[in-house]
Parts: structure tokens; C-alpha cells; sequence
């Protein structure tokens, strides 16, 4: 037997609200009774209202720093349009919203930083939040003979994350960050990569040079250590890749960007 | 007369509790705060890592907690999400709670999640439908859920119980217990035009394990139950009428936005402290000895 025809009366009268609430064609004001007090139109939009002030409010949590840079009234009104045209489908509503920059690049599509701002306070909601690992120390690494360092695989934490942009975006994250006016939005000459991960409670992000871009992009995909050093001496052959990366591998270790 | 232990199927308080919000984080880390335990909303908890549980751990290690969600869905036509109730269980065993709570009501249907505590119909099909629900519920956590009545603004045609009603005999047939919102309990009964007192009447007393005290805003012709306000003369004159009725039960301030400094939460707590001990003079005073 299915569900619905262990409770019919019930899933129907379930489908008329959603319905309603959604936006779409309802029949859920046949079904209400009309008793003492308000009237049962201004009764549900009670919850109208209520459904799309929450999932709005929770676009306005995560993307904080979008939210300065289209200002209240201009996010409220897209934040709205998402919300009609997307439905949460998770236990939490700390996972709803996460299509809102794609929504944004194609709603903007002269205006390519207000996508790349969603996207990195997305990126940084999702470091907050991401599984926790020992980090990898120094003295890790000192206790390895030279037999491990052929086999090193060094692993990039959950929280790891990698963003890329085409416009002036940091800079314009960074005067919303600190309350200041953001510069004129300008392309860039060359994209920039970007990384994303959680040092102790908090989520980091900075700019990558094409090097460590690279090597990050091997060590993700998972190659070893010294496969990733060979791959680099290769591409980069005007490089001293083996002092390269050692320096790489100290500022990582600094940056707590590897874990055990 | 106060309903004695032999006839009580919920524990015995605990004694009063604050809902943990993260603004407080620090101060419940910091020093000892006058509160027996702690309420924590289970989804804010239901992450991968980082903060949130570091926070929940560390002030865990404190003070006893009390888990109160808002996604299981009781009012599911096609039974509770298994995932999600597998996850509640986990945190359960990650900060062993006193009890663990969620909602009398509907969230969504079809996979889709409405966020909001919606209304059943009062009829013998939905009750068929939460009791179920609340079996699949005890299964997996291992003990009764406490299940708490939501404010309302709608009521259905196809309703043949009383709310009160139909709250009571869902807490016989699943054998469940009862958290007890006094907010919502007036909220409605002003919105629907009920009797808040024979409310309270209808309501099995040895199954109320907690009471929420809270606050709503005034639409003239309406109240909304916002939990976001100081709670309201009327809410306390009706929270000292669930005492008499249901004994001197766990206690807490719920207080869901604008959340203001701990010590303005204290204080409120301390009228429900001053409000028992009124009532049941021993109780309160063996709690804040």
C-alpha cells in the first residue's frame, strides 16, 4: 500500500498548502475555516510571508558581504526572485541557497564580480563548517626518512577549497569586509586563483601564484610529493622547483593548509 | 494536587534552562552561568566540524543539554527522513542529552522542505500518521521523544478534535512525552478564539517533561509568535497555571531573534524561578540551593 493511500485526506490537504506557499495554483482557502477573528486570506499569508522571509534571510546569513555590495533593497529583490524559483530540499537551511551565485552570474551577466563575491562568501560558509583534521606539523615532517618522502602524499584538509576570478573581487570583498567603499569593479588582465580553507575556527582565503597553483592542483588530484615536484620541474623548467617547493611546503605547514 | 512520581512518566526536572545561542558562546565557555542545563537546536549542530561543535563540546562539558529540533517532520504522510533521524541519533550519542525534542506539526511534503512549523489537521488520519512517526522516531533515538505544540494561524475544516485533543492523544497512543510551549498555547488561543486554560486541562500532566517560556509581538487584531520579544504578562499568569497543573516541570526561556545579553535572559529565568518556587515552594528552592 502506499503512503498516499494511507493518508489521503492529509497529504492532499499538505499538497494545497505547499502549494500555496510556493507560489503556485492552490486550493488551500477552500479547506479553512473561517472562524472568529482575522480573515483566512490575511491568516495565510502569514505564512506566505513567513516561508519567504526566511529563506531570504538565510541568503542574506551566508552571502554578507554580496548583501553590502548590491546594498539591502537590490538584495532583498533578488534574493526574493531566487527564492520563487528555488525550494530548499534539505533538513537544514544551512545548506539552502548554494546555487545563488550561478543564479547571480546569469542574472548579472554584465556585472561578473557579484557572482564572484557569492561564491566566496559561499566558499568561506563552507569552510566554517567543514569537517575537522590534525593539522600536519614540522616535526611531522622531520620524523620522515627518506623512504617516506619518495611515497609522500600530503593531504589538503576538508575545509580546502579553490575559487577562480576575473574580476577585482578581493579587493572588493576586502573594503565590504572593513565597512569601507568598495572600488569600482574592473576586470583583470589574467584570472586569479584563489584558496580557501579553515585555520583554527576561522575561514581564510588568499590569492595564488600559477606555481602553487599548480602544485595545490597535483597534490589535490593526488599525486605524490615527488611526483608533484617532477610535474613542476618539467612545466616550469625556469624555476628551481626543489626550493620552490620547499618554501611552498613550510608556508603550508604555517598556514595549517595540510593535515595528518 | 501535584501528580506523584509513581504516576509520572516523564523524569523529574532538571530544574531551569536557557536556549544556547551562539552570541553566548563565550560566556557559557567562560564562567560558570546560573542555568541546570541547556537547550541546543539540533540542526545548527548537524555539521561536518568546526566551530559550532567546538563550541557544543566544550560548553557541553559544562553544563547538561537538552536537544530541540525543528526538522523531523512528524506530520510525513510517507514516514521520517532515515538519514536525517540516523544524524540526530549520532549527535545523541556525541552529548548524551537529557531528553530530545521536536515539533507537533508539518514541514514540507514531497522532498521539500518549507522550513516552517506547519499546522495538522486534527482528524484520526494525521493522528494515525504521528503516532507512526513518532514510533519510528523513538526506535532510532532509543528513548521517548518529547514533542512540543506550535503556534498556529490556520485551522482546517477536516479537523474533528480540539487541538488540545489532539495533542493529548498523541502523547497516549506513542507513548511520548510533552514539551509544553505556553507562548504558543496563548498565541493561539488568542488567534483562534480558544480557552487557553481548558487547553492545559486536556493535557496528560504526567507526560510533560518541559515547559517553554517565550515571547510574541502584538498585531492589534493578532498576535504573532515572533520568540523574539520579552515574554508577556499573560504568557507568565498562564505559565503559573501549567505549574499547578503539570507540577514543577523543567523550565525554560526560549528566545529565537533579536537575542539580547545573557544577563536580560537570567533575569527572565529568575521570574520562572521565583514563579515555581511560589507554587511549589521545595522544588524550587532544592534547584537554586
Amino acid at each position: 500500500m502506499s503512503a498516499v493511500e494511507r493518508a489521503p485526506e492529509l497529504l492532499d490537504l499538505q499538497q494545497s498548502l505547499q502549494a500555496y506557499l510556493i507560489g503556485q495554483e492552490s486550493l488551500i482557502d477552500t479547506k479553512l475555516r473561517r472562524g472568529p477573528g482575522i480573515a483566512v486570506e490575511r491568516r495565510l499569508s502569514i505564512y506566505h510571508h513567513a516561508y519567504r522571509a526566511r529563506l531570504q534571510d538565510t541568503l542574506a546569513d551566508s552571502y554578507g558581504h554580496t548583501l553590502r555590495y548590491l546594498g539591502a533593497d537590490w538584495f532583498e529583490r533578488d534574493a526574493l526572485a531566487f527564492v520563487e524559483g528555488h525550494g530548499s530540499h534539505h533538513f537544514s537551511l544551512r545548506w539552502y541557497g548554494a546555487e545563488f551565485a550561478e543564479w547571480l552570474a546569469l542574472r548579472w551577466p554584465d556585472d561578473g564580480e557579484i557572482a564572484e563575491l557569492a561564491a566566496l562568501d559561499w566558499a568561506l560558509r563552507g569552510a566554517f563548517d567543514a569537517a575537522d583534521a590534525p593539522v600536519l606539523t614540522m616535526a611531522d615532517l622531520a620524523a620522515l626518512s627518506p623512504e617516506d618522502w619518495a611515497e609522500l602524499r600530503l593531504k589538503l584538509p576538508p575545509s580546502y577549497a579553490r575559487l577562480k576570478q576575473s574580476f577585482n573581487t578581493l579587493a572588493l570583498w576586502q573594503a565590504l569586509d572593513s565597512d569601507e567603499t568598495p572600488p569600482a569593479a574592473q576586470p583583470l588582465a589574467t584570472q586569479l586563483d584563489l584558496l580557501v580553507w579553515r585555520r583554527g575556527h576561522s575561514p581564510h582565503f588568499r590569492s595564488l601564484g600559477p606555481l602553487e597553483a599548480q602544485a595545490l592542483d597535483a597534490l589535490a588530484s593526488g599525486r605524490s610529493f615527488a611526483e608533484t615536484c617532477a610535474e613542476l620541474a618539467e612545466t616550469q623548467p625556469e624555476l628551481n622547483v626543489p626550493a620552490e617547493m620547499g618554501a611552498l611546503l613550510r608556508r603550508w605547514v604555517d598556514e595549517e593548509l595540510l593535515v595528518r | 494536587m501535584r501528580p506523584g512520581p509513581a504516576s509520572r512518566v516523564a523524569e523529574p526536572s532538571p530544574g531551569f534552562g536557557l536556549g544556547l545561542r551562539s552570541t553566548h558562546y563565550r560566556a557559557f565557555l567562560d564562567e560558570p552561568q546560573p542555568v541546570d542545563w541547556l537547550e541546543v537546536i539540533s540542526e545548527n549542530y548537524l555539521v561536518p566540524g568546526g566551530k559550532p561543535l567546538a563550541m557544543l563540546d566544550g560548553i557541553r562539558a559544562k553544563h547538561p543539554m537538552v536537544m530541540h529540533g525543528v526538522s523531523m517532520n512528524l506530520g510525513a504522510v510517507a514516514g521520517l527522513d532515515a538519514d536525517y533521524l540516523q544524524r540526530l541519533a549520532s549527535l545523541a550519542r556525541r552529548i548524551e542529552p537529557l531528553w530530545v525534542s521536536d515539533h507537533l506539526c508539518w514541514t514540507g511534503a514531497h522532498g521539500r522542505n518549507l522550513h516552517d512549523l506547519l499546522p495538522l489537521p486534527y482528524t484520526e488520519e494525521a493522528l494515525r500518521v504521528v503516532v507512526r512517526n513518532i514510533g519510528q522516531a523513538q526506535d532510532a533515538l532509543g528513548r521517548r521523544l518529547v514533542v512540543e505544540n506550535v503556534s498556529s494561524y490556520l485551522d482546517y475544516e477536516a479537523s474533528s478534535l480540539t487541538e488540545a485533543q489532539f495533542v493529548a492523544e498523541v502523547a497516549r497512543q506513542a507513548d511520548c512525552l510533552l514539551l509544553v510551549d505556553v507562548n504558543n498555547i496563548h498565541v493561539s488561543a488568542v488567534n483562534h478564539g480558544f480557552d487557553a486554560l481548558a487547553y492545559l486541562d486536556a493535557l496528560p500532566a504526567d507526560r510533560v517533561q518541559q515547559i517553554h517560556v517565550a515571547g510574541h509581538s502584538d498585531h492589534g487584531d493578532h498576535l504573532i509568535d515572533t520568540h523574539d520579544q520579552p515574554v508577556a504578562e499573560p504568557v507568565w499568569q498562564l505559565y503559573a497555571e501549567a505549574l499547578r497543573r503539570f507540577g514543577p516541570v523543567a523550565t525554560m526561556i526560549e528566545r529565537d531573534d533579536h537575542i539580547p545579553p545573557l544577563p536580560e535572559l537570567l533575569a527572565e529565568l529568575d521570574q520562572a524561578r521565583a514563579i515555581t518556587e511560589a507554587i511549589w515552594p521545595s522544588d524550587a528552592g532544592r534547584k537554586a540551593a
